[in-house]
């Protein structure tokens, strides 16, 4: 399961080492963050993920010399940075990610094997066809909190929403995937 | 039995961190796929990242800044609308102008743009840095002291002659010698006025004749008794004394003072140029141009 700290505690010297300009403290920022990144662009439907995750980190490693805090902050900020590079790409390609029916990729599945079902058949392509099914707000403050391991303020500051709303997201997005998983034919 | 879970904010936490309650498996497996997503292996870097990753904080100076949001430093969120980042009170509008920034940019830029900026220049032929137009070449060639100054004249003119390239007039001393009663009148290059570099350009007033209207260095004056003086010359001036060959010829440019001696032939005529000339760079006190290479 994913960590939280990516840094393996040593986030606080890895800073220090990229501020000072450190080649191998980029790298380090580089391989802890780019997977998660990547993986959040990829299922927000980013056309070409790998590049955007390139000028995410182009950005980050550009300006880490400028930020200031702890290793939740450092994650927020680099979420931040990848969703607003997000959103300009959406802004330049005028594209939003194509729903996949999810009867087309899944076979029924025994009725009395949930747990395996849902298992086999939940593979990346059903992800992301079911992550594309959600709303774009909703979307987002899933993949943040889930894969970006961040809180709900967290969360709340980098989209500019209330932690209020992003309760209300999360839930109902939680909700539409339950609903998709049972009305595709995934008993629950 | 409702077949979508009843999702208060704590069953929602505990699916999201991970301790999810039996009755949301299916989401609880739905969680664990999408942080499946970013376990994969980093992605190839694009070059400009490359780059970075490579050189560290040398390649930062080089980038652009950038407008990103940070939090603030005591920790707090602040709402803000998310579409104007310049609105944000945190924003980093760029990157900070100070004197710290910018000495930290220049330690970390080892000159790298500079220095390859530099070597390529430097490693170029002559001709592709006389093709540059802008005297670094010359500067090379006829940097202080690389070259003596008839030399240097030589190479001067034949660059003059196959280039647009045209340097300044030189004051060759030779010239100036009409009317010049300054103060390096009369002195040989031996006095350092010229510098050594142009020994044998100057020709004294004296020698010519202009000072003290008699033609000759005015050298030792001859004794009376020494010997051979009925062999000498009635018009030899034992004041003045000269030099039995007199073998400095007056040096004004085709204009030699004995018929039979070569005139020197001067500076050739340059060669017109058919390209428009590049601007020159003129210095003060010499013949040789310099550029400064940001």
């Amino acid at each position: 399961m994913a960590r939280r700290d990516r840094f393996d505690g040593d986030f606080d010297e890895v800073l220090a080492g990229a501020r000072a300009g450190s080649p191998q403290a980029f790298e380090r920022i580089f391989t802890a963050l780019s997977p998660v990144v990547m993986g959040y662009l990829r299922l927000q439907g980013a056309a070409e993920p790998e590049d955007l995750t390139s000028e995410v980190f182009v950005a980050v490693l550009r300006n880490v010399g400028s930020f200031h805090g702890d290793e939740a902050g450092f994650r927020s900020w680099v979420f931040t940075i990848a969703h607003r590079r997000l959103l300009d790409e959406r802004r330049r390609s005028y594209r939003k990610p194509t729903p996949a029916p999810l009867s087309e990729s899944i076979d029924t599945p025994a009725p009395d094997d949930v747990e395996r079902s849902v298992e086999n058949l939940m593979g990346a392509a059903e992800v992301r066809a079911l992550c594309a099914r959600l709303s774009p707000d909703q979307r987002d403050v899933l993949l943040m909190r889930l894969l970006g391991r961040l809180t709900v303020d967290e969360v709340a500051t980098a989209l500019g929403r209330t932690p209020g709303a992003v309760k209300a997201l999360q839930r109902r997005g939680l909700r539409a995937i339950s609903r998709l998983i049972e009305r595709e034919g995934v008993p629950l | 039995m409702p077949a979508t879970p009843l999702l208060d904010d704590d069953a929602i936490e505990a699916i999201i961190t991970g301790g999810a309650a039996q009755v949301a498996r299916p989401l609880a497996s739905f969680v664990d796929r999408v942080r499946a997503e970013g376990e994969a292996a980093p992605p190839h870097p694009s070059p400009a990242l490359a780059r970075l990753l490579a050189e560290g904080g040398a390649a930062v100076a080089d980038g652009d800044a950038e407008t990103v949001l940070l939090p603030h430093d005591d920790g707090t969120r602040q709402r803000h609308n998310g579409a104007d980042a310049g609105a944000h009170p945190n924003t980093i509008a760029h990157l900070p102008a100070t004197g710290d920034a910018v000495a930290a940019r220049r330690r970390g830029m080892p000159g790298s743009r500079r220095r390859h900026l530099v070597a390529r220049v430097a490693g170029a032929g002559l001709a592709a840095k006389l093709a540059l137009g802008t005297g670094a070449a010359a500067a090379g060639v006829f940097g202080a002291g690389m070259l003596p100054g008839p030399v240097g004249r030589v190479a001067r003119d034949a660059i003059q002659a196959v280039t647009p390239i045209q340097f300044p007039a030189v004051d060759h001393p030779v010239e100036r010698r009409g009317g010049d009663d300054g103060p390096d009148a009369g002195n040989s290059g031996a006095d350092g006025a010229d510098g050594a570099d142009q020994h044998g350009e100057h020709v004294s007033p004296d020698a010519t004749g202009e000072s003290d209207g008699q033609p000759g260095v005015d050298g030792p004056q001859v004794a009376e008794t020494a010997p051979g003086a009925d062999e000498r010359p009635d018009d030899t001036p034992a004041a003045t004394g000269t030099s039995t060959s007199s073998t400095v010829p007056p040096s004004a440019p085709g204009r030699p003072s004995n018929p039979g001696a070569p005139a020197d032939p001067g500076p050739p005529p340059s060669t017109p140029s058919t390209t428009p000339a590049p601007p020159t760079t003129h210095k003060a006190d010499g013949d040789t141009a310099t550029t400064t290479i940001p």
